[in-house]
């Protein structure tokens, strides 16, 4: 399949801060694409610069072949866009809201209200459409949020952490949308700091940390980066650093981090390492509340390639 | 063409859907209009204070002089703020602005007339909106030209009876004199001989307090609308609805002719509301509804450009909301919405012609006293260029922000 996105060695600052930091990958039509990182990581500068609300300091971005320097136009014609806050009008009802970004897309007459009854429905809010936007739940707003980016039935459709703060329910329903959507054929590019999320859904995925790409491929690749390690997951309340020094000693401990009570160790043989690491853990007066061992997942490789964990 | 629209339009129901915004842009003005004008509506603008008025003194005789020395004399300075004019034309057009409550007017051998026994009279512009300003106007300029007049009889008559006896330097010639001139003043056609002519230009509508308080505030209230133009705008650009437009195939200046038919629309809409609901109350807005119709709409548009300058100055609806209601109530106070910019010390005054309130303010004024379109278009150029002074200093600061 041809490439729709090109990303070529992007760069954006915001003064001294470089944001993106000569980003390069490309996504073929069809694919549903992941941007794995922690917040802050650069996901969603990268994904304002596709839909050309960001100029680039350096590279450039092709959507379809128009550049978002010299051809915006065509790029957003292209494009449908989630954005990561909840982009409505709170005293609108639903039906108003999607009748009005659908007007923005250029509907009107009977395709306008064809499309907004198809949205409403894959957001499972056609009985409710009367309803103002401010009576909604988290959950329902974002499924209003998705629907409008995809009302003009785009051949790219970006969705910036769509998930964020809502009940398990309508998580589930979004992702089962974006699974029916790339079914259909719509290219999708889904920034993340889920690593179950985009495990799920994804076809490839680019881990993003300062503004880089560490790594990209399908998740089965970016797992083989890490061979056969497997992860020790320990709930601990406090470790000193001294501790960490010592679990990093054990011999066949390959990484050791911590942060926010989670201590996670990396090591190809856990169950050689498991012992020396909770006797390590016992000397130093620190108790574990649970101990899991994780096979490969992208939550180790980001672990394997930055030595922090995704929440960090 | 069709998002401009869409925009504009659901920037529209938004409003219409916010009651806290319809109560502060329809809710209150209704009811201080109402207040203001019922507990205010007898005593008449200018009731109170001292009467800014001007004094044309184009006679340089003794008679002249001293009536014109009057309305300045400390005597009278609790009661007159006078002002001088070299020319008639002049007072007038302050008169017809509304910033003087009446002129006076002494004309040419307005002395040597008098003296020689002819009719003469001393003319009074007076603002038919401040009749009781106008009319102790009127009330000390007879009494001054009976004062002066009596005199004046007195003397001929004296002159006359010295001539008579030929013994000018006898005490009991004086005093024959006096006599006689004391029965000349008795007599009613002696004392007419200075009249006191009251003009009122083209200013043929009588305005109540009621009338003026509507002006007031409903252009007060328009400038309000500003305010919640800008939180729209604000919010737009902080809730990610604004991006969101840009994202898609809306270009910045679609996305802002949109926003700005909104603020426009929603001016409209409450202009509209207000003029229906002051009719009700029997407030007169002047003949010409064109006139009207033509402040309005350039008091919208400036109303409009200041919307996209506030919202420019500050990056939270809060911080709108905090600045937003100085600026409107400055220039509502300064514009004359509170008070007759009269009541302003003089060297304050000019200030009323930097806002938007006062200009507007100027206007449907004049247009109640009675102007057309060809006495206030300059008014409500002044008003489009104040609205595209602020539309670009929104647009520079978006752009540069």
């Amino acid at each position: 399949m041809a490439d729709i996105i090109e990303v070529r060695d992007l760069v954006k600052r915001y003064g001294e801060n470089v944001a993106v930091d000569g980003v390069t990958f490309s996504i073929q039509e069809g694919e549903t694409f992941g941007l794995l990182g922690p917040n802050g990581a650069g996901k969603t500068t990268i994904i304002s610069v596709v839909c050309c609300l960001l100029a680039p300091n350096g590279g450039d971005v092709f959507v379809d072949g128009a550049s978002v320097r010299t051809d915006p136009q065509r790029v957003k014609r292209s494009l449908g866009v989630v954005p990561q806050d909840i982009a409505l009008y709170p005293t609108l009802t639903a039906l108003e809201n999607l009748r009005f970004w659908g007007r923005m897309y250029g509907l009107s007459g009977k395709t306008l209200d064809a499309r907004v009854g198809e949205a409403l429905e894959v957001a499972g809010l056609t009985d409710r459409a009367k309803e103002r936007i401010e009576a909604y739940s988290g959950g329902m707003k974002r499924r209003v949020n998705i629907a409008a980016g995809m009302l003009h039935h785009p051949r790219v459709l970006l969705m910036d952490e769509p998930t964020v703060g809502i009940d398990p329910q309508s998580r589930n329903h979004i992702l089962e949308t974006v699974r029916r959507l790339a079914e259909a054929g719509t290219t999708v590019v889904y920034t993340s700091h889920y690593m179950e999320e985009v495990e799920a859904i994804c076809d490839r995925v680019a881990i993003v940390d300062h503004g880089k790409v560490i790594g990209q491929g399908t998740v089965a690749e970016l797992q083989q980066l890490i061979g056969d390690e497997n992860a020790i997951m320990l709930r601990v309340e406090e470790v000193p650093d001294e501790t960490l020094a010592s679990l990093r000693a054990v011999p066949g401990v390959d990484r050791v981090t911590f942060a926010d009570g989670a201590l996670e160790v990396l090591a190809r043989d856990t169950a050689a390492v498991l012992s020396p690491v909770v006797s390590a853990l016992d000397a130093s007066g620190a108790r574990a509340s649970s101990i899991d061992i994780v096979e490969p997942n992208l939550e180790t490789v980001f672990l394997h390639l930055t030595g922090k964990s995704l929440r960090d | 063409m069709m998002r401009i629209l869409a925009i504009g339009l659901k920037d529209v129901r938004v409003t219409v859907r916010d009651k806290p915004a319809l109560g502060i842009l329809l809710g209150m003005p209704m009811v201080l209009i109402f207040i203001l004008g019922s507990a205010l509506g007898g005593i008449g603008k200018g009731g109170a204070g001292r009467v800014p008025i001007a004094v044309v003194a184009l006679d340089r005789g003794e008679a002249g002089t001293r009536i014109a020395e009057a309305f300045e004399s400390t005597e009278l300075e609790d009661v007159f703020e006078a002002h001088r004019f070299v020319t008639e034309a002049a007072a007038r057009r302050a008169v017809e602005r509304g910033d003087l409550a009446a002129a006076l007017v002494i004309p040419e051998r307005f002395s040597d007339d008098l003296t020689a026994g002819s009719g003469v009279s001393l003319r009074v512009w007076a603002d038919p909106g401040r009749e009781v300003a106008a009319g102790i106007v009127r009330a000390v300029a007879e009494s001054l030209a009976t004062r002066v007049s009596a005199v004046a009889v007195a003397a001929q008559v004296t002159g006359e009876a010295v001539g008579r006896s030929g013994l000018s330097r006898d005490p009991r010639v004086a005093m024959a004199a006096a006599r006689s001139a004391a029965d000349e003043l008795g007599r009613a056609d002696g004392l007419a001989r200075v009249r006191v002519a009251e003009a009122k230009a083209r200013l043929q509508h009588k305005m109540t307090t009621l009338d003026y308080y509507a002006g007031g505030m409903s252009v007060m209230f328009l400038l309000f609308g500003s305010m919640f133009g800008a939180f729209s705008l604000v919010e737009e650009r902080t809730g990610g609805t604004l991006a969101r437009l840009l994202a898609g195939p809306v270009s910045r200046v679609q996305a802002l002719a949109g926003k700005t038919l909104g603020v426009f629309v929603v001016g409209v809409v409450q202009a509209l509301t207000l003029y229906g609901f002051t009719r009700l109350l029997g407030v007169a807005w002047g003949p010409d509804v064109l006139a009207l119709g033509l402040i309005g709409f350039s008091t919208i548009v400036a109303v409009t450009g200041m919307a996209l300058m506030l919202s420019t100055l500050a990056k939270s609806v809060r911080g709108v909301g905090a600045i937003a209601p100085l600026v409107i109530q400055v220039q509502a106070a300064a514009g004359g919405s509170f008070f007759p910019v009269s009541a302003l010390p003089e060297w304050l005054r000019p200030v009323h012609y930097l806002t938007v309130n006062g200009w507007a303010l100027d206007g449907i004024l004049a247009v109640m006293r009675g102007a057309g379109v060809a006495e206030v278009w300059p008014k409500a150029l002044a008003l489009l260029g104040l609205g595209a002074l602020f539309f670009a200093i929104g647009v520079w600061r978006l752009e540069t922000s």
